[in-house]
């Protein structure tokens, strides 16, 4: 390798004052060549983001370098004084964040925003217009002259990364730091900007690829350091590191990483379409069937600059969930899933149609019957910091949660409270503590621990471990498998994440903009997905294994508008397998071996029939 | 605001507040009984000079710690409770229920009416009704805050209920109310308490305001706004202490109460550990996770 673009050099960083200091960042080393990328992996506070903003020579406030070396395309950025170093941010290095909406100026367009970067570099303003479309271009947005004059909250999530990836690279950087890029997108988009950023750099770009993600690394970075505590454990090409790790923390990350299987790799014998025999998701009598959704349609009414829109984020809902089975609810986001949660857990009303829960439509239960509803249905939402009050020890979150239905006397109280927390893993120690003084991991098995309170018979998870970390994703996830295994639960679990619920499913709800596309078995959707959708969900879900082969584009485009759905089926705009007639004809749920299914065209095989191209 | 200015609020308002209680006993003269030295210059024997009709001006405005405070710190109380519950009606959906929707809908517009009158005009009208003296200038001073807690208190209300934790509340089975006074109230009232004590500094400025307009307590009750425009129609013949001294006490007062306000708000959310990454334990709650099976 000839002298390496970005250089970093024994970076040590600290941060606070006094006793309260820490080195977020002890001593990192590495170094990234034209054309490569390099993955730099850890979970939340390993210090991969301080290192990368240290490329640029920023530091967050209370942030400071100690020693070590940054060198951008052959200059110390770090021992620079700030004047020189913002000359080197744009033509020298340049950086994506996770979140494009809040690094983008909210009042200004696109456009706007790209010309500026480039007039503050000197160019002249038709220079930089004429650049501005053409970096636009270059990044995948379709029509650079309309984009540019649109402002940032018009453009979808995707199309915003985009945007922010040609801001970065307008001054044409030599070196770009990716923060999280596509942590915030759904995986069918997520695979456009990854293909993106690997185009550029066999242009020539040196990019530093910051992820959290296993699967994601693997196929796009040509090689990969794994951070931990402020230090870089190990590193090397992905093949290498990803085939064969040496570092004990590595190996931990990557057996947490959820993989799915190859398609045909779980062997499912397939079965001919025509079989006589009838499917077991749609043959449920009375008996076993706990949830009962008829016809269920829930619609919002928003309004926005005096125009009434209708959000249809559910519409003509049929589907059955089974005693003590396990249903994953996927699709991308606006698909309607956590809504569907919602209305199994009468937490919202539907607009047409009904919900109900053992033989009972839910809208007519009495008072009495709701509070034994409530008993026997619980949740456990995303977000277990918000679910959880600041103020209450995790000892009085569950006590509340107990008496709330009857358990009161404190002896009895005590021994449940001590049986919840061996259930979800928790030592008991933490009973004092508050929610402030618990890892997020801990917090969400508090919530799950107040969740199963009452006995429940069903619970309803609402992303649960979207907001952990990997290492600690797997952990939780497997406190979900042991009470589905176990204890008899029924489970319904909303995910857009298809490896991470694989173990735990029986079952998955395939959504796509408020409809239901595939209600399958597990394993015969893993192994066979049968509905173009499902297929472009589960093509574009980034996995480890699959090392140098970045996830397929099969979805065309972004989720559609669920204020105005199309028409016939709602995936065929964007579906590689669309005829005239998915336009025009709206396609029945219909049932098949193994399971339910809503297309004209289903595929044949497992394998993704076409590609689209990028 | 450096640590040792926000010391000396704090610091201020302590003492304004002992004032407060043995200010009237610690004039040096009868701060109610004219005298015959009128207009005298500040001396020895009256640091702060004398009025027109002989009061000496230190007595006046040391005994008028208590009528500003105690008015301010009883309307702002008031306005407190009142606030409260009105910002409770206006901010909470109580699980979707149609009649509080339209009471709470009720109450924003009203709410509305009330902000949009400017507040000494309000004031001086509210005085006019009910005639002079300190229970109608409390009820002003009261009736003009209640928007303020109401609006402040509606919109943490409203953040609460929009978190995750009131949704949790009814998943497990809580009643509106319970969870209501259990979850959603206490974690709402942080910024409108902390506000309480800037609202002390202004209802003293309202109060004085009304006073120096003739719409506040009935004389000869030591005022500061009173005593200001009492010693105006001197300034300009040279008998500047009159208006000067009260003036100076009165302004320190409302800007110290104000910049208390925020120290008991910044103490409010560092005791709420805003940024739990901070706390020095979390380091090894993280290692204790990672340890787990």
């Amino acid at each position: 390798m000839s002298s390496p673009r970005l250089q970093i050099d024994e970076l040590v960083i600290g941060a606070g004052e006094g006793d309260r200091s820490s080195t977020p960042v002890r001593g990192a080393s590495l170094a990234i060549g034209a054309g490569e990328i390099l993955g730099l992996v850890g979970e939340s506070g390993s210090g991969k983001t301080l290192t990368g903003l240290a490329c640029l020579g920023l530091f967050q406030p209370g942030v400071r370098p100690v020693s070590g070396t940054v060198t951008v395309d052959g200059q110390a950025i770090s021992a620079l004084p700030e004047r020189e170093r913002r000359k080197l941010r744009g033509p020298s290095v340049a950086m994506v964040f996770q979140d494009p909406l809040s690094s983008f100026h909210p009042g200004l367009t696109i456009g706007s925003q790209i010309v500026h970067s480039l007039l503050d570099r000197g160019v002249s303003r038709a220079d930089a217009k004429k650049r501005c479309l053409e970096v636009l271009g270059e990044v995948g947005l379709p029509r650079p002259d309309a984009q540019a004059k649109r402002y940032p909250h018009q453009l979808s999530g995707g199309m915003r990364q985009r945007a922010m990836i040609a801001l970065a690279l307008a001054n044409r950087p030599r070196v770009l730091i990716a923060d999280e890029p596509t942590t915030a997108l759904d995986p069918t988009v997520q695979a456009g900007i990854l293909r993106l950023l690997r185009r550029l750099a066999d242009d020539g770009l040196a990019i530093l690829f910051i992820s959290h993600n296993l699967g994601v690394v693997a196929g796009l970075c040509d090689r990969v350091a794994v951070m931990y505590q402020g230090q870089i454990v190990e590193s090397g090409p992905t093949a290498e590191l990803i085939g064969a790790p040496r570092d004990a923390y590595t190996k931990t990350l990557l057996a947490a990483a959820p993989t799915l299987p190859e398609p045909g790799e779980l062997g499912i014998e397939a079965v001919p379409v025509d079989a006589p025999r009838v499917a077991a998701v749609v043959d449920v009598d009375a008996e076993t069937a706990l949830f009962d959704l008829r016809g269920v349609s829930r619609h919002f009414t928003t309004r926005s600059r005096g125009r009434r829109s209708t959000v249809h984020a559910l519409d003509g809902i049929d589907l059955t969930i089974r005693r003590n089975t396990s249903v994953g609810v996927v699709g991308e986001s606006g698909s309607g899933k956590s809504t569907l949660a919602r209305l199994l857990g009468a937490l919202d009303h539907p607009s047409t149609g009904q919900v109900s829960f053992d033989g009972q439509d839910i809208a007519t239960l009495s008072k009495e019957q709701m509070r034994s509803f409530r008993r026997r249905v619980q949740f456990v939402f995303q977000d277990a910091t918000s679910s959880l009050d600041p103020r209450y020890t995790i000892r009085d979150t569950l006590a509340e949660a107990l008496s709330t239905h009857g358990v009161r006397e404190p002896g009895e109280q005590s021994r449940r409270i001590a049986a919840l927390l061996d259930q979800v893993r928790l030592p008991q120690q933490l009973l004092g503590r508050h929610p402030r003084e618990l890892s997020g991991g801990q917090r969400q098995r508090v919530a799950i621990a107040r969740a199963l309170a009452p006995r429940p018979e069903v619970l309803i998870a609402d992303e649960p471990v979207s907001a952990l970390d990997v290492s600690i994703q797997a952990q939780v996830m497997e406190v979900f498998r042991d009470l589905a295994e176990n204890d008899g639960l029924t489970l319904v679990m909303v995910s857009h994440d298809l490896a991470l619920i694989r173990d735990v499913c029986d079952t998955l709800v395939t959504l796509y903009n408020g409809t239901i596309m595939e209600n399958a078995e597990a394993d015969t959707y893993y192994d066979q997905p049968r509905h173009p959708y499902s297929a472009a969900l589960l093509d574009a879900m980034p996995n480890p294994r699959h090392i140098g082969r970045l996830p397929e584009v099969l979805a065309l485009g972004e989720p559609a508008d669920p204020t105005a759905p199309p028409s016939g089926c709602r995936f065929h705009p964007r579906c590689t397998q669309a005829q005239d007639l998915c336009a025009s004809t709206v396609p029945l749920l219909r049932p098949e071996p193994g399971r339910e299914l809503a297309c004209h065209f289903p595929l044949q095989v497992a394998a993704p029939a076409r590609k689209a191209e990028l | 605001m450096n640590r040792f200015g926000r010391r000396l609020a704090v610091g201020y308002v302590l003492l304004a507040l002992v004032f407060a209680v043995v200010g009237p006993w610690l004039a040096p003269y009868d701060p109610e009984r004219p005298t015959a030295d009128v207009l005298l210059a500040p001396s020895l024997d009256h640091p702060m000079g004398t009025d027109a009709s002989g009061l000496d001006v230190l007595s006046v405005t040391v005994a008028a710690f208590r009528t500003d405070l105690l008015i301010a710190v009883c309307a702002v109380g008031i306005s407190l409770l009142v606030g409260i519950v009105l910002g409770v009606l206006a901010g909470y959906s109580f699980g979707g229920s149609r009649v509080f929707r339209t009471v709470g809908v009720t109450v924003d517009r009203l709410l509305d009416i009330v902000q949009s009158i400017p507040v000494v005009i309000l004031g001086l009208a509210l005085v006019a009704t009910f005639g002079r003296g300190v229970p109608s200038v409390v009820a002003a001073v009261a009736f003009v805050n209640v928007p303020v807690f109401a609006r402040l208190l509606r919109a943490s209300v409203k953040s609460v209920e929009r978190s995750g934790m009131v949704q949790a509340c009814r998943s497990i089975g809580l009643s509106e109310r319970t969870t209501l006074r259990r979850h959603v109230l206490p974690n709402s009232l942080d910024s409108t308490l902390a506000n309480g004590s800037i609202a002390v500094g202004t209802a003293i400025l309202l109060t004085a305001a009304l006073s120096f307009l003739g719409a506040g307590v009935r004389p000869p009750t030591p005022e500061w706004g009173a005593l200001i425009s009492n010693g105006a129609n001197y300034v300009s013949t040279g008998q500047w202490w009159i208006s000067v001294f009260p003036g100076l006490v009165l302004s320190v007062t409302v800007v110290t109460f104000a910049v208390a306000g925020e120290v008991i708000r910044a103490a409010v959310a560092r005791s709420r550990g805003k940024a739990a990454a901070e706390d020095p334990t979390f380091e090894a709650i993280v290692q204790d996770e990672m340890r787990m099976p």
